[in-house]
Order: C-alpha cells, then structure tokens, then sequence
C-alpha cells in the first residue's frame, strides 16, 4: 500500500512537474518543499526514487541546534552511475520530512558504459592537465549547461597552474569542464620569532604558499613584506600605488622562518585579541576596520649602509591616513645589525615586532585616531603616547607570563627589540614603573615644556605611565614620595578597563592631564563604584604624580 | 539485563514443560534417542554490557587534537537458527547460526588545539548515536541429549565459535568555534565500519518440547564468546572488544 502511494505520489510529482515547465522536456527537477502539501508530495518522490536505487544516502547529520532532527543527504545516481552534483536534501523529524531541497537531472535516457576505461581516463586527465593526479577518476554523469547530460570521468589534477578537477569524455571525447580546486583557505602555521619562541600564525593558503593574510579573525588583518624594496615601501605609504598580491608575506612550507613576519602576523593578531577579550572592542575603530601591517622596508644592514631615516629602522610607527586608499598602516622596522650599537643609548636593535608592547602600542595609535583622537601635541599627545604604552603593558601582562627575560611582561616597554649592549646601557626604551630610568619626568613638576618631539610626547608619556603603574602595583612616586594603594596585579583588569574607558570614551582631542586624572576617576566610579578600590588606587596615583 | 533474559529463559522452560502435556512413559524405563535430526529457529535476545573503547589523534591548529570514544555493547534482538545431527547414541554434531544487531551510542570527548596559540586545548564533547553493531555467530556444537524426559527433550551442547563483527567507530569529529576560538560545539563524528573475525568458543542448552511426533517449540540459552580486534580509527593498533555473551531465545523445533 505504501509503495503504491509512493508511486502515485511519484507519478503525480512528476506530471506537475512536466506541466509547470515549458514545452519543452525539464532537464532539471527543483525540489524546493517546505509546506506539508509539497512535503506529502516530495517526501513520496524522494522515497520512490530511493527504492528504485536512483537516490542513496551520502549521510545522514545532525544539528544540534534543532535536536531531534535527522538530515538525510542523498545522491542521485543514473543507472548505478553518481550524477554530479545531483543531490536531495531531507530533513526529518522522527521520520517525518520538515523540509526537502534538491536539484536532480530528470529524464536521463544517456548509456552508462564507458569507451574509455579507468586506466585510459587516467592518463587522459594527466595529458590534458599534466603533473600529478591527485584523486582517481570516478565515472559520473556531469549535467551540462544547456541540459544535455555527459559520461565523464572525473579527477584532480595539480600542475603548475594550480589544482584542478578536471572532466573528460568517458567516451573519449574532449575535456569537458575544469575548475579550481583551490579555495582560499584558512591555515594555521607556525614560526620562530624574535626570541626563539614558536607561535602559531593565521594564514591562508592560496596557490601553493601561505600568505599571513589572517582570515580567523573578525577583521582583515594582513601583513605585507617589503622585501627590503624601500622605495616600494615609500610609495605604497604614500598611497602612490596598490598593494600587489606577491606584496602579502609569503611562505613555502607554512613553517615561517623571518622573524618580523611572524612577530608582527602574531603579535597584531593577539593585540586585536587583547581588546576583544578585555574590552569587547573590535579592532582598530570597533567595526573591524581592516589592519594593515608592513615590513622589511629596509634589511638591518641596509639600516647602516644606505641613506635612509631612523623612522624605518629602530623604529615602529602608526600612520593613520598612510597606504593605498588611505587605509592606515603599521610599519615595524628592523633594528641594526647584532654587532651594531645605537650611539645614544649603547643598545643594540633587533625587529621591532618582536616586541608584543611596541606592536600593541603601535595598534593602539590606531585605537586612539578612532576614537578620543588625542592631539599628538603637547599634553594631549603625551596621553596618546602613554595609552599606547599602557596598553603595551597591559597586552604583555595579558599574554606573558611576568618576568624579567625576554617574552615576559613587565613594566619596560621594547625590551625585547632594544636590548643592552654597551656596558651601562638598559634593555627597553621607557619604563611606566620608573620614568626617570629613561629620562622621562615621573611627576608633572618636572614636566618638560619645550617644543621638541611634539612638546614632549614621548617624554611627558612618563608622568600618565606611572600613574598607571602604581594604581595597578601601589607604591611611592619617586619625586613625591606620596604612596598609592594599588589594587594590585591580581586586579590589573580594573586599572586597564578604568583607563581603557577614560581614554577611549571620555576624553577630549585636546585632553589635558587635568582632564586624564577627572575621565579616570570617573571611569572607576562608573564601573566599580564611587567608593571602590580602582576609584581609590586611580585618585591616589594621579595625586601621587603631581596631577591634579 | 541478565536477570531479564534468566527470566525469559525460565519462561521459556515453563512454557515448554507443562506437567500435564507429558506423553505417556512407563515410570522407570529408559529413554532412547531416536531421532536423527534435530534443528530449530530462535527469536531471542543477547546481552551486552561488554566496554571497550578507542582513541585517534589528527593534526590541527599545528598541533596534535585527541579524541577518546569509549562503547559499550547493548542487548538487543536475537535470531537463531541449529541443525543437529545424532551420531551417536545420545550425542550430535551441529551447527548453529546467530544474528545480533543492535545499536549503540557513544560520547566522544577530546581536546582541540586553539588556532592562535600552543599548550591552549578547547574541549570537545558529543553523543554518538545510531552506530550499528552486527554479530554474526557460526557455533560448532557437540549435542548431548540428557536421558531424562523424551518429552520436554532436554540437551546440552557446546563447541568452538566464530564471530564476524561489523562494528561502526568514530573516526572523526566535526565541530563549530566562533572568533575568538576559545571553545568547539561538537556537531557531528565521522563513522566508518570495521568488520573482522574471531574465534571463540559455545556453551548451553536447549529444551524441546514436542506437540506431535516431528513437531514442537523449545527454548536454548547460551553462552558464547570470543574476542575480535578492530583496526582502531588512529590508523595504528587495534580495538579489542569482547563479542557474543549470554544469548537466550526460544522458537519451533523440529525432529525425523
């Protein structure tokens, strides 16, 4: 009884199918059911076509997010023979079709016995493609445009131009059809960076290499090598030319060996992480803006040897309206030869990548460009140099383990790019635990109030880095000599939200310091409490560095 | 579930041996084996309850995920078959054939390696349902028919027995991670089907009893036993799992 209504119910489909087309004889059957008349309908079909073995189950899933549900795939097949493509989709619950989708080749009349035998379908697929076969051919009838159906083997090819599945004639005719095979497709590499240290880098695979183009993330997130092309390097800052597909950092085997293309892939990577995790920001200006990273503008030895600014080679930098379109660029430079030393400092310089708070830093440049916008001059732009370096630190403490050596979170920022090297000399450029370590003023009493670097940007930094420092850790100024009550590192979250809110949110372009200590004050207040211990901490440091 | 298939076996024997359907014998005199064939068919059950478990490993995220999957055989329907033939005053040489498919579940758990960063594994948890087991049993049996009663007929056999196991495993797994990638759904696993052979041994009896000279219903309990090795879904090694167990059932019999 039940296959006579099968059948019926077949026979019915079948007849509206022949009469909802045109004159012509339909090629194509487009299942589309989701009311319960179409699914009586359909479902029949579908079970008919079954038991005359012209559907067979590929797998049946499961979707735990509608339990109970059992999604049956199936295949068409022609005379024992799969129809490419040709597939029903059936989703049931307890047996019962919810829903059914397909598109099948109907009135195939075509013979299933082949002229060419597996053997000769082999060696067809490798001279019309050359190379290596990497899956079998399998015999398959390949419905064509127009609605004529094919015997045809098919096969993956690679050659030099790619990976490729490839049709040919079972009956020994031409090649019928071929495409790529090659999706973009994200990847998961590893590399040394600066330290030594292996990570994991996001990648996509593409042709036959890996690119660190990170497709993981919610954002495009890419770095791009200059192969030590500084005039590439120029103009593409400059916006002068379009970033090329071979300008992405490339690598063979996926085991990355240049350190500045590992550090900076990961290092962007995990700061983009940090203010996902912590602040549920996204990205440079919350939306995903996409993030553009460049490097190996210039060789360390070409950094000694040719006639080019230090801007490019012990140093990183933001740029907001750099690269084509104006995208916004970070550029990482790559330090000195090892037996160079710098003539100031007596430190040596490696890629400045691989250090995790100067790349952050550097992002956080753009954080700030789209958000508070901070002048870059003056005691606005000492703000905006010291949230970079605060969410430096506050990056390291979030990914390393706090420490001394190189790869652990501390207080300094670039220790492990500018490493010491001359008797005397210090690892780091600045510290936000001891300004006056590195010729930064701890105490706006001894704020510097010339006209050089922007006003003082990156010296008056000192002064709302240690503020940070001791509301995190506690502890006396060195010129006040006042104490703070810290809230201490096991709570350095509040501290780094507190800030992060103030100097995102709060402040003004024009900010002052003024302004900084009354945002941060009121940041704690709004998310801990007026009475809270991060109100405290935050309200003594500031205090504590002349900032009231 | 032993208890259950003891009662049935119990129910079985009761059914088979009602004191009033007894044919008339002669208080004391001996029982002859007459006949020379005895076969019959069986609908039972067979027990489960035996574990046994797999693991595999795959590369991912440049690091190694793992995944354990643990089974354990369930009880489920028995057909059965026997033929006997009387070599020997009152003992037989026979054949019998077992069937057992039942289905069987499994939660496979594991770890996957997080795509941004070492030493930083997301659990991973996920039932399996619906995978097929099917047991096959060709049991060689030596029969003797106790001298006791012509009716019920009451026997024991026992005898070496081969299995062949078609066991689906999980081979794979399938999951769903969202940025930032700090945990999987497990969504489904990939099964395939390991089939292999083994060697073991049969021990039971059977009672029958006879409405007409040829005719009759009995019942059979039985244990049999052996153990198989499965490729394991790593790719190395070997899945050993116990197969067959306590097997009772009861049906129509037949004797010439």
């Amino acid at each position: 009884m039940k296959r006579l209504t099968a059948s019926a119910a077949a026979a019915v489909v079948l007849a509206l199918s022949l009469e909802s087309g045109s004159a012509q004889q339909p090629s194509i059957l487009r299942i589309s059911a989701t009311r319960l008349d179409e699914l009586r309908r359909w479902d029949g079909y579908v079970s008919a076509r079954e038991r005359a073995g012209e559907l067979k189950t590929l797998r049946v899933d499961r979707d735990p997010s509608v339990p109970g549900r059992a999604i049956e795939r199936l295949q068409q097949y022609h005379q024992g023979v799969p129809v490419w493509g040709a597939q029903v989709v059936r989703d049931a619950s307890s047996g019962v079709a919810e829903s059914i989708f397909g598109e099948l080749s109907a009135s195939l009349t075509l013979a299933t016995t082949p002229a060419l035998s597996p053997d000769d379908a082999r060696t067809r697929l490798l001279e019309s493609a050359g190379a290596t076969l990497l899956r079998q051919p399998q015999l398959i009838v390949l419905p064509m445009a127009g609605g004529d159906a094919r015997l045809a083997y098919s096969g993956v090819v690679s050659s030099d131009e790619g990976i490729f599945r490839v049709f040919i004639d079972a009956n020994g005719g031409p090649e019928l059809l071929r495409y790529s095979e090659i999706h973009t497709q994200s990847a998961v590499g590893t590399g040394v960076g600066l330290s030594g240290d292996t990570k994991k880098l996001s990648v996509v695979q593409q042709a036959g290499q890996f690119l660190a183009d990170d497709r993981l993330r919610p954002p495009s997130l890419t770095t791009y090598d200059m192969r030590a092309d500084f005039g590439r390097l120029l103009n593409l800052l400059n916006g002068f030319i379009p970033f090329a597909p071979s300008d992405v950092a490339a690598d063979a085997d996926n085991a990355w060996t240049d350190v500045s293309a590992v550090d900076a892939h990961a290092h962007i990577g995990w700061t983009y992480d940090y203010y996902f995790k912590r602040h549920g920001r996204q990205g440079l200006d919350d939306r995903n803006r996409r993030m553009v990273t460049l490097i190996n503008g210039v060789t360390p030895q070409g950094a000694v040897t040719l006639p080019i600014s230090s801007q490019f080679t012990i140093n990183a930098f933001w740029c907001d309206t750099c690269g084509p379109g104006g995208v916004g660029t970070m550029y990482f430079g790559n330090g000195i030869p090892p037996n160079f030393s710098l003539v100031s400092t007596g430190q040596n310089v490696f890629q400045l990548a691989g250090a995790l708070d100067v790349a952050a830093h550097e992002l956080t440049h753009g954080v700030t460009s789209s958000s508070s916008n901070l002048i870059y001059l003056d005691e606005p732009g000492a703000l905006n140099e010291a949230f970079s370096d605060i969410i430096g630190t506050a990056v390291e403490f979030y990914f390393q383990t706090p420490g001394t050596g190189r790869d652990q979170a501390d207080y300094l920022i670039g220790e492990d790019a500018f490493r010491a090297f001359r008797p005397g000399s210090v690892n780091g450029i600045r510290s936000l635990e001891n300004p006056r370590a590195y010729n930064q003023p701890d105490h706006y009493s001894t704020r510097f109030t010339g006209r050089e670097d922007n006003g003082g940007v990156h010296i008056n930094s000192g002064i709302p880095n240690n503020a940070f420092y001791l509301a995190i850790e506690g502890g006396a100024n060195r010129t006040s000599g006042r104490t703070v009550q810290g809230v201490g590192a096991a709570n350095r979250e509040q501290i780094e939200k507190v800030f992060y809110r103030a100097f995102v949110f709060l402040l003004p372009a024009n900010a002052t310091f003024s302004t900084a200590r009354a945002a941060t004050i009121q940041a704690a207040r709004d998310l801990y409490g007026a009475t809270s211990a991060p109100v405290t901490a935050v309200t003594q440091a500031w205090t504590a560095v002349g900032v009231n | 579930m032993r208890l259950a298939i003891a009662a049935a076996v119990l129910l079985i024997l009761a059914a088979t041996a009602p004191a009033s359907a007894q044919p008339a014998r002669r208080p004391g005199a001996p029982v002859r084996a007459q006949d020379r064939f005895y076969a019959g068919v069986d609908f039972g059950v067979q027990s489960g309850g035996e574990s046994f478990s797999d693991a595999f490993t795959f590369p991912a995220n440049a690091e190694t995920a793992r995944i354990a999957a643990p089974y354990e055989t369930k009880s489920g329907p028995l057909l059965g078959f026997f033929f006997d033939v009387r070599v020997w005053k009152y003992l037989s040489a026979g054949i019998s054939f077992t069937g057992h498919a039942p289905e069987s579940d499994t939660q496979v758990t594991g770890t996957i390696p997080h795509p941004f960063f070492f030493n930083r594994p997301r659990s991973l948890s996920g039932d399996v349902s619906g995978l097929e087991r099917g047991e096959s049993g060709v049991h060689f049996q030596i029969r003797a028919l106790l001298p006791v009663s012509r009716n019920p007929q009451v026997s024991v056999f026992g005898g070496p027995s081969f299995f062949q196991v078609d066991q689906d495993l999980a081979t794979g797994v399938h999951w769903t991670e969202t940025y930032p990638y700090d945990s999987v759904s497990f969504t489904s696993a990939m099964t395939e089907t390991r089939s292999e052979s083994g060697t073991g041994f049969n021990i039971g009896a059977d009672v029958g009893y006879f409405m007409s000279r040829h005719f009759g219903v009995g019942g059979r309990v039985q244990y049999a036993s052996a153990t198989v090795d499965f490729p394991s879904a790593s790719g190395t090694g070997s899945v050993q799992s116990k197969v067959g167990g306590l097997q009772a059932g009861g049906g129509l019999r037949v004797r010439f």
